[in-house]
């Protein structure tokens, strides 16, 4: 349940946030969604897919784990990770439209991370702008940024035929096997085959880049079997 | 009710193309008869709402605007509702063409639904448009801006910045007070306001002189003027105004410009936060103040700071966009708590 609200600083003048990660603060998550002007820093710690929806978009995701509510990075002491998805970060803030139709933000006040007594404060105590808040504002502003150059990136995927779906066979330490699909991934043979007007396309709009981050990023699924297996191992 | 009203000065043969400082830089009301007679709106709107109209939509890009929509109770009086807590209007965001076809629709309607697009940047809105209809106004930069609706009356308000209303469509009855009528036009809440600016709570229409006595006095101080097609008015800064359009489509075209360089904020910022820390202080605290805002601010003599090398006078000496820079950079910081 969400139950969004405007944020301001009459009404939520004592709003702190707990900014712990774990999973009784919503972090018990398999993905998060992600956008190319962040594959920089996703792709140094998680694997980068491509989610269908049901509308058939192509949505980039940051990997955490290979089940719904697994997330490999959620440990006692936190987030195992120094780079978390900013859609990760961004909780329980999101950007909402004003009475005019400007960019606000609104707060979820029903997300388990809304507190009076813990975590950051938003608002000074007289109503200013807390430092926490200016950072969640600018992040919101990126990622407001970040998901609107996203459809033009998928796009460019989707008419190079770039996009195709792939099955993982995982085989965890102990001999016990997965298999994961319904993701999608790069086409590497039909990026390597592209015609060089084609690529230099993609390169002049930043593209190219984004998507070598995307082929770079799968080397970690290696680093998410030995999450894994590591806690099946402690679990037994 | 009749206005015990004093006629504006006016001026005719006034060159558009170059708009005299004694009109821009004038601190009375001056109606600048037939400056726009040649604009081609103001030729359409000539020949009727439809031509007017059609005029408009030339330029227009479908770009959104903002809309006032009234009941037809309300008899295009655009104000509160009954408490003050809210308003007896809708603002929405619509598309021109839809707000002048329902202008059009109502045109022969005794009491239609008020419609009323204010405050609309031209170039956003009607690009192309200040080509063939506009003023020159020398080195100063105006924001111009449409206003188009139906029968409605605007509640009498100030603005900060120097104003040229030149009515393009229809006609409209301009009813103005000097500054200091402030007490006697009964200004309702600061910070609560229909358009961003605080109204006079007295409908002129049928003005309430047992709630509102002192208004007769302000009407005593009155000027009006009734504005045709291609007339326009200078209304100075902060002189409060009360604007009825009277016909079933009025168009007009503003523009508004500041005297003070672009870094000096606007003082009603001064106002409401010296109503938060300056008015509430113990009496004496508060007669110091006061006193302190006449020595810098409303009476500053240059003996009273020569004690002080004139390069080290900073703030007292005068400032230029850098200093307001320091300044407001200061200002956030400190406000910030």
């Amino acid at each position: 349940m969400t139950q969004h609200a405007l944020l301001n600083n009459v009404h939520h003048k004592d709003l702190r946030i707990v900014t712990q990660r774990a999973a009784r603060y919503g972090d018990d998550i398999m993905a998060s969604p992600t956008f190319p002007a962040e594959f920089r820093n996703v792709q140094a710690h998680y694997p980068i897919v491509f989610h269908r929806t049901e509308q058939g978009e192509f949505v980039p995701l940051a990997l955490f784990g290979f089940r719904e509510k697994q997330n490999l990075f959620l440990g006692e002491s936190g987030w195992d990770a120094p780079y978390i998805p900013l859609m990760v970060e961004r909780v329980p803030f999101l950007i909402g439209r004003g009475p005019n139709s400007e960019q606000v933000i609104h707060v979820d006040l029903d997300s388990p991370r809304v507190s009076r007594t813990d975590g950051e404060r938003v608002f000074l105590e007289h109503g200013g702008n807390s430092e926490f808040l200016d950072r969640m504002s600018s992040m919101l502003a990126t990622i407001h940024q970040g998901l609107a150059a996203t459809n033009p990136f998928v796009a460019a995927l989707v008419e190079n035929e770039l996009l195709e779906s792939f099955a993982l066979d995982i085989q965890f330490r102990d001999g016990t096997q997965h298999r994961m699909t319904g993701f999608h991934t790069i086409r590497e043979e039909k990026l390597a085959n592209l015609a060089p007007e084609a690529l230099g396309k993609l390169h002049q709009k930043g593209y190219l880049q984004a998507i070598f981050m995307v082929i770079a990023s799968l080397a970690h699924f290696r680093d998410l079997i030995e999450r894994a297996s590591k806690l099946d191992a402690a679990a037994r | 009710m009749p206005l015990p009203a004093e006629k504006i000065q006016e001026l005719s043969g006034v060159d558009p193309r170059a708009l005299p400082d004694s009109v821009l830089d004038s601190t009375r009301p001056l109606v600048l008869r037939g400056v726009a007679a040649h604009w081609p709106l103001v030729q359409a709107g000539l020949q009727g709402t439809r031509a007017a109209a059609d005029y408009l939509l030339k330029y227009y890009r479908q770009a959104t605007v903002g809309a006032f929509l009234g009941a037809p109770e309300i008899k295009g009086r655009f104000f509160y509702n009954q408490d003050l807590t809210g308003f007896n209007y809708r603002a929405v965001k619509v598309k021109l063409d839809t707000v002048l076809a329902e202008i059009l629709r109502f045109e022969h309607d005794p009491n239609p639904g008020a419609l009323y697009v204010g405050s609309t940047t031209i170039d956003t809105a009607l690009p192309g448009f200040r080509a063939e209809n506009d003023f020159d106004f020398g080195g100063r930069d105006p924001l111009a801006s449409i206003w188009i609706g139906n029968r409605t009356r605007i509640a009498a308000h100030h603005d900060l910045p120097d104003n040229v209303a030149c009515v393009a469509v229809g006609r409209r009855r301009f009813t103005l007070f000097p500054p200091e009528q402030l007490p006697n036009l009964y200004i309702g809440p600061l910070d609560f306001t229909p358009a961003g600016q605080a109204i006079s709570l007295v409908d002129f229409h049928a003005p309430d002189l047992a709630k509102f006595p002192r208004f007769e006095e302000a009407l005593r101080h009155s000027f009006v003027a009734e504005l045709g097609p291609g007339d326009a008015i200078f209304i100075p800064s902060l002189w409060w105004h009360h604007i009825e359009s009277l016909e079933p489509l009025n168009v007009l075209v503003n523009y508004w410009w500041r005297s003070a360089p672009a870094w000096m904020d606007t003082p009603m910022n001064t106002l409401f936060l010296a109503m938060m820390t300056v008015r509430d202080l113990p009496p004496e605290q508060r007669a110091a103040m006061k006193l302190m805002f006449d020595h810098y601010v409303f009476e500053p003599r240059p003996e009273d700071f020569a004690h002080i090398p004139p390069g080290a006078r900073r703030m007292i000496g005068g400032f230029d966009a850098d200093r307001a820079r320091e300044l407001r950079a200061f200002l956030l910081q400190r406000l910030n708590r």
